[in-house]
């Protein structure tokens, strides 16, 4: 680890009390890095959660199944809007494993609070939307889902405007988990994560989190989008956002829809008339 | 086991040449030994088709990378249930535990066969996705169809 110096906490790592640093590159190189360390063992294995595996003898069952699934989910991940695994080390013989990914300027959460003017360009705002979306939907394309996202684990390079979704066994934030997973189903899933879409779009546009307090209930969610009846629907949504385009209030409507079946899906939410006059440069 | 990553490849390739036919057909015919036993077990757990064919794939990109000396049957043997194993643990609903996997003549230990997975795990750098055809036909029926057509497609094709 020499190579790299420890540089600030992010959060914290699911199902633990462990936190997760960020580190800076030493030398020439320079850049952050998050580094995930772990040991190959269900008992102690933070990817694996809370199933069978975890009360099976380590012997018994072998490389853990969750912790093969994500780390080769993550060696084929190559998405420009999604956080690169950097490196893989394992050490055989404390069977520790360390992953190793980049990391950019700050998340989201900075940059909304520390940039303020510039985060309240709505064009920025809809530039940033976009890629978060794209990278939502590489996700999706691939059969997975990413179950945790909030303004900690989207990350935004200053310069370049680039946003890059992080996706390391984090805690989920309560703030922004959909109603169907409050109400007690127990799979993350992609319209779970459209959901999620909609909370940080909300965030960008107003520059705070939009359901506010400890922990969202799900009172706060029904205040706002009404009990779940598709009829009395969007609700309050434009009273929330009075300077929103209303292409962007359709769209923030569409992906904080209550019924997850009836929730946009990232690949039509990228085709949303929101977009039509998004001059990407690439 | 020996790493050919470790020498160039034109050494890798010295090798194989200078290998005896003897050496070639002993390994021919394990490696058949090894996929009719990847084929059988799985009809015996009731795996998938595609994980018997993604471990027959581990296996034969593991010797890719790595040799395993000629004559070393139990190598071979062991490769072959830490490739099922994998391969189950990536596809499978439900896996067995590594000491339900019965191999003729030899009877590893857990540890043992956990330790291959590594090495498995490590030669392929944890590369253990699968592409298959159906990984593309979402995309290619949102791409010519739109979604409508999608599970129509889907269902048709399946």
């Amino acid at each position: 680890m020499e190579k790299y110096k420890r540089d600030g906490v992010i959060g914290k790592e699911r199902n633990s009390l462990r936190q997760i640093h960020k580190y800076r590159r030493q030398g020439s190189s320079g850049g952050s890095v998050v580094v995930k360390r772990f040991m190959l063992q269900p008992k102690l294995d933070a990817l694996s959660t809370r199933d069978e595996e975890a009360s099976a003898d380590p012997e018994e069952t072998g490389v853990p199944i969750k912790t093969l699934r994500q780390i080769s989910l993550l060696k084929v991940m190559q998405h420009e809007n999604i956080v690169r695994l950097v490196e893989m080390n394992y050490e055989d013989g404390d069977s520790l494993v360390r992953l190793v990914f980049e990391y950019a300027d700050m998340d989201l959460r900075n940059f909304l609070e520390e940039y303020a003017a510039k985060a309240s360009d709505q064009k920025l705002v809809k530039k940033l939307l976009c890629q978060l979306l794209r990278g939502v939907a590489h996700f999706h394309s691939i059969g997975a889902a990413h179950g945790a996202l909030n303004p900690k684990n989207v990350l935004i390079d200053i310069g370049n405007e680039n946003l890059k979704i992080l996706n390391i066994a984090m805690d989920a934030d309560a703030l922004y988990t959909a109603p169907e997973l409050l109400l007690g189903s127990t799979e993350s899933s992609p319209a779970a994560d459209m959901f999620a879409v909609g909370c940080i779009f909300a965030e960008m546009v107003n520059r705070r989190p939009l359901f506010q307090g400890k922990a969202a209930n799900i009172n706060n969610i029904f205040n706002l989008l009404g009990t779940p009846t598709e009829e009395n629907w969007p609700g309050k949504l434009s009273e929330v956002f009075p300077n929103l385009e209303p292409h962007g209030l359709d769209l923030i409507s569409k992906l904080l829809c209550l019924d997850p079946s009836k929730r946009i899906k990232a690949c039509a939410a990228l085709k949303h008339d929101y977009f039509k006059d998004l001059i990407l440069l690439r | 086991f020996g790493s050919k990553a470790s020498s160039s490849p034109s050494l890798a390739s010295d090798d194989w040449n200078s290998s005896s036919i003897r050496t070639q057909s002993w390994f021919k015919s394990a490696r058949l030994k090894a996929l009719e036993w990847i084929y059988n077990t799985r009809a015996q757990f009731g795996f998938h088709f595609k994980t018997a064919y993604l471990s027959v794939t581990y296996f034969d990109r593991f010797l890719s990378k790595r040799y395993i000396d000629s004559g070393k049957m139990w190598a071979i043997r062991l490769l072959s249930v830490a490739c099922l194993s994998l391969a189950a643990k990536m596809e499978e609903c439900n896996v067995p535990m590594l000491s339900e996997f019965r191999v003729q003549d030899y009877n590893f230990e857990s540890k043992v066969i956990k330790r291959m997975e590594l090495l498995v795990l490590s030669a392929l750098e944890w590369k253990m996705g699968s592409i298959t055809p159906f990984a593309y036909l979402n995309y290619f029926t949102n791409k010519f169809g739109g979604e409508n057509s999608q599970r129509l497609v889907v269902s048709t094709a399946v």
